[in-house]
């Protein structure tokens, strides 16, 4: 894990900095700030709806943040802004769709992510894929809050302070939250629980 | 647990953490670039600007519109007044009348020596000018149709509510309270007025008579409108009438006029006696009152002092008693006339 080259501040003025290039038409800017943000977008999904549907909804979150940029009053906000879009999706997804299953690893294990790269091709009986099937539904069971932070820490490699800037969340709250979940997780996976 | 390293990934990795992290790493976003659908075009600040423009805009225009369709007809409606005939050379201002034309407050109408005009107010009535006639319209409103009648005859026939229809003249105001009338004004300013359907409250300044149909008032200008009387009545009883109304210069005559006036009256005069009593002078009260009561029986506690004496609200009952109704009863209060 690399360490944010930036601080929190810094993190809001170059996405607020962004955001006004794209808002004036610049696809690059708004290319940059999906780059930025995308690693969120997709834990805050992967948080709460199908593996196999995340990377769509990915695309769709931004898109909608894309045609919508212009109902954002404060620029430095557009992380937590874009958040919010991704947890209404999430549960725009589950009052629109047919109740739906996360497939059995065994029959996931082909399946192409939405852009085309093949997934890490393993089988249900590859012991890494499993156990990660396995600590990714233990984290899909903890409280809503934790399961969050924890992806995003855990999933995509966002420290802590780079949550809390990116999401809006303040940084003790992501602290907790982190510390919380993890302790969750530990006693979910047979692990030594620590002291809090 | 290596609380430093969870929160930001520094100093020594906490293993367990380290293994979740290398297994649930394989889930991580593979940092695909965003498809771009070509159909859509990244919202500029300049165009969500010119949007916000074009809604408001739109929704002012809308607002606007609204406005005028709902409040112009209220505050400058059509005119009114609307000449549905002509016969012979009438002229609007200096033009020559012209058939449905509208008139707005202020036009003035002016017939010739043989020509007649005929007016629609919509929704109010109609009125009939005369041959050399001459009336301007003061004011057409929501509230208040308003014409000054200079010389010449008009008839109306008016259908509007009480006190909305009135016509000005050198010497009288006529209030129309839904009726039918002709108005006369000689080139003097004198003239008549002759009511045939409901009430017309005929007045200047102080002096007020309330017309009925079927009967008359003349007027002359400084007076005011004399005692009305009844358009059967004979003509000495009108002549002596007159002068009594308005010859205030000869007390001798003028008192001998109404001993004309008295004698020549009939049952149905006493509609005009009663109107005489606030008008003549203090000493023939007396004797108006002796008349009155042989056509009409004083009703209970009036007496012959209250005549005398000017005691005009004991008279309510007899206007009652006159039979021919009441037209104020159940009407809203005039309007104040400016004159």
């Amino acid at each position: 894990m690399s360490l944010p080259a930036e601080s929190p501040a810094e993190m809001a003025d170059d996405a607020a900095a962004l955001v006004r290039q794209a808002r004036d038409g610049s696809r690059a800017a708004f290319g940059r700030l999906y780059e930025l943000h995308a690693g969120m977008v997709h834990g805050i999904l992967l948080a709460r709806v199908p593996r196999l549907e995340v990377d769509d909804l990915v695309q769709e979150v931004f898109l909608h943040a894309m045609k919508r940029l212009h109902d954002l009053r404060e620029p430095a906000a557009f992380g937590a802004w874009l958040a919010q879009i991704a947890r209404n999706r999430a549960n725009d997804f589950h009052r629109a769709a047919c109740q739906t299953k996360e497939l059995p690893g065994e029959l996931s294990v082909r399946a192409t992510n939405s852009v085309g790269s093949p997934l890490p091709h393993f089988t249900a009986n590859d012991p890494p894929r499993a156990e990660a099937l396995a600590a990714l539904a233990a984290v899909r069971e903890l409280p809503e809050a934790y399961r969050e932070t924890l992806l995003l820490r855990l999933v995509e490699g966002m420290t802590g302070p780079e949550i809390a800037a990116r999401t809006g969340l303040t940084p003790a709250s992501v602290r907790v939250n982190l510390h919380r979940g993890m302790k969750l997780l530990r006693e979910s996976l047979g692990g030594t629980a620590s002291h809090e | 647990m290596n609380e430093q390293y969870l929160w930001d990934g520094s100093g020594e990795p906490d293993p367990e953490v380290r293994r979740l992290e290398t297994l649930l790493g394989t889930f991580r976003h593979r940092g695909g670039a965003l498809e771009f659908p070509a159909t859509i075009i990244l919202p500029s600040r300049r165009a969500s600007y010119w949007r916000a423009w074009t809604l408001s805009l739109a929704a002012a225009a809308a607002v606007a519109i609204f406005a005028a369709l709902w409040l112009v007809p209220r505050f400058f409606p059509d005119p009114r007044w609307q000449i549905v005939s002509i016969e012979g050379a009438a002229k609007i201002d200096d033009s020559a009348a012209q058939s449905r034309t509208r008139l707005a407050a202020g036009k003035r109408i002016e017939t010739g020596d043989a020509s007649h005009l005929t007016l629609r107010v919509d929704g109010l009535g109609r009125v009939d000018v005369g041959p050399n006639s001459r009336m301007y319209l003061l004011e057409t409103s929501r509230i208040r149709e308003e014409a000054v009648l200079e010389r010449g005859t008009i008839h109306a026939q008016v259908t509007a509510p009480p006190y909305v229809f009135l016509v000005r003249t050198p010497a009288a105001y006529a209030l129309d309270m839904g009726c039918a009338y002709t108005l006369h004004v000689n080139p003097d300013g004198s003239g008549v007025l002759e009511v045939t359907e409901g009430w017309i409250q005929f007045q200047h300044g102080w002096v007020q008579s309330m017309v009925p149909a079927g009967a008359s008032a003349e007027m002359l200008p400084g007076y005011g409108p004399g005692a009305p009387y009844f358009s059967d009545a004979s003509e000495k009883f009108r002549d002596a009438l007159r002068i009594v109304n308005f010859d205030f210069n000869d007390p001798a005559a003028r008192s001998a006029a109404l001993s004309v006036v008295m004698v020549e009256a009939r049952k149905g005069d006493a509609f005009t006696l009663l109107n005489l009593l606030r008008r003549v002078a203090q000493e023939d009260r007396g004797r108006l009152y002796d008349r009155l009561v042989e056509f009409l029986p004083p009703t209970p506690g009036l007496t012959r002092d209250d005549a005398i004496n000017g005691n005009w609200n004991a008279f309510n009952g007899m206007w009652d008693e006159l039979g021919i109704g009441h037209p104020k009863k159940g009407v809203k209060g005039p309007p104040h006339i400016e004159e």
